[in-house]
């Protein structure tokens, strides 16, 4: 590989390490408190709200992150068409005497970036809140009561004594999960997105040399690096007592 | 100052209490013993709502949150049980918090007092329970009888009318069962209102102006530590002092 190569190969590899890195932190950023909010509502005395997040739960996980990008991406824009809707379904209502017009379109369609986006989060948002819900439900329950009797409302208990906890308890899964994700953006390919994996594989074809590969490698080993140190600082800071 | 009447409470099929009146008076302090099974813990933990009761009558200060049985709002229920404080047998101390931040974030949080006060308090609570070299400490640096005392603290500082003790030496060595004791007799010297669930028959007999005896969710036997522990009028009751002493 001469300097020329590089000079070839290099910028293409970075626009798609953009996409990726975008996909990477939009999904964490969207994920991590739609994670935390099914926790909570997996937790709910509530039988019907358990059993729906159960299910949500049960459906995201034990299906295929590729179907359910494929899902969003091809099979939304159907929708209606599946179950024999027209393309836009028109409401009309008449209430207080005034009229008025809501418009449903039943083919719902997404830019690709934005249906991976929602893709991802829907995705590692059943997984986070399995992780936030076993964090959770391991915290002494002599905490709760504790609270309680010294007069800390739900949210106070969650906000200041229990988050703070599971924080700590759940950064090794977290951690996981969020290395799993840099290497889960390469599916990304399949709703013809760009990222550093596409840009690869293009440049491979495009240059008949394989060295991309290895390069791609470097790049997705440096960011998980990057995503180890990171956690194992934050384990430190949280390990404090 | 605290008034319960005909406590009944069922977990599940199994019946632990049977109809409980008691009637505690300000500044007295009132020890709760019996054989684990008797009830003794769940009638404390009912009496800050930490546990539901079946029937009956609970009344803070004159005020009942909850009335033959049927509970008031629990946001009123809450106000109310706030005039009670409680020591568990397992500390429950909050771990990632600093024994200071112990005390001084339930009165920030819960009774919004502005931070350089509840900071005060805390101090001079610390100094009371002998810990004010450990303000920075977090429990998990604490021995079990340093960290019952900073509970007992944080409990303080919420400035109960009553304080409830849930066993709070069972968990400990016996070397440091003292340190937590001495701290109880001092709040009894300040004539605090306390309700103490023990093992602990010295303490009882020294420290409490009345002892009640539980056995199979009823108060059997309630009297002076004299009448008690002297001159017990149930073969139940003298058993299980023998037992123990």
């Amino acid at each position: 590989m001469d300097l020329d190569m590089i000079n070839k190969l290099l910028p293409v590899m970075f626009e798609g390490l953009k996409i990726t890195l975008n996909v990477f932190w939009m999904t964490l950023v969207f994920s991590i408190p739609f994670g935390f909010i099914l926790a909570l509502l997996k937790r709910s005395k509530i039988k019907a709200v358990n059993w729906i997040v159960s299910t949500y739960i049960w459906l995201l996980r034990g299906t295929p992150l590729m179907l359910q990008l494929f899902f969003v991406y091809y099979g939304l824009p159907y929708f209606g068409k599946t179950f024999g809707l027209p393309e836009t379904i028109i409401f009309d209502v008449n209430m207080f005497g005034i009229n008025m017009q809501w418009q449903i379109g039943t083919s719902i369609v997404f830019p690709p970036f934005t249906a991976a986006i929602i893709a991802f989060t829907m995705n590692y948002g059943a997984y986070f809140a399995e992780i936030f819900r076993a964090g959770i439900e391991s915290i002494d329950k002599g905490q709760f009561e504790s609270a309680k009797a010294l007069g800390y409302t739900y949210w106070q208990t969650m906000g200041k004594i229990i988050m703070p906890q599971m924080v700590r308890l759940t950064l090794p899964p977290v951690s996981n999960e969020t290395i799993t994700l840099v290497k889960d953006t390469a599916l990304i390919t399949a709703v013809s997105l760009v990222d550093l994996m596409r840009a690869t594989q293009l440049r491979v074809a495009d240059m008949a040399n394989i060295a991309p590969f290895g390069v791609a490698a470097v790049f997705y080993l440096v960011l998980t690096l990057i995503i180890t140190i990171g956690f194992r600082y934050l384990e430190k800071r949280f390990c404090r007592y | 100052m605290l008034k319960a009447e005909n406590i009944y409470k069922k977990f599940g099929k199994l019946e632990v209490l049977k109809g409980i009146n008691l009637e505690v008076k300000e500044g007295e302090v009132i020890s709760i013993i019996g054989s684990s099974g008797s009830g003794k813990s769940t009638f404390l933990r009912c009496l800050n709502h930490l546990e539901k009761i079946d029937n009956g009558t609970i009344a803070i200060e004159g005020e009942a949150f909850v009335d033959n049985g049927v509970y008031l709002h629990e946001k009123r229920v809450k106000e109310i049980c706030k005039r009670t404080g409680m020591v568990f047998q397992s500390f429950n101390l909050f771990p990632h918090l600093s024994a200071l931040k112990n005390i001084t974030q339930p009165q920030t949080t819960v009774a919004k007092i502005k931070y350089e006060d509840a900071l005060q308090t805390a101090r001079n609570l610390l100094i009371q329970v002998g810990l004010s070299d450990k303000e920075d400490a977090y429990p998990s640096q604490l021995s079990g009888g340093q960290k019952q005392r900073v509970a007992i603290a944080r409990a303080l500082a919420m400035k109960p009318d009553i304080m409830l003790f849930d066993e709070p030496t069972s968990a400990l060595d016996p070397e440091l069962t003292g340190e937590v004791l001495k701290v109880i007799k001092d709040l009894a010297s300040q004539k605090m209102t306390m309700l103490v669930v023990t093992h602990e028959m010295n303490f009882a007999k020294e420290v409490s102006d009345r002892v009640l005896f539980m056995d199979e969710g009823v108060i059997l036997e309630e009297g002076t530590p004299g009448e008690i522990f002297g001159n017990a009028k149930y073969e139940r009751t003298k058993s299980f002092i023998n037992m123990i002493e």
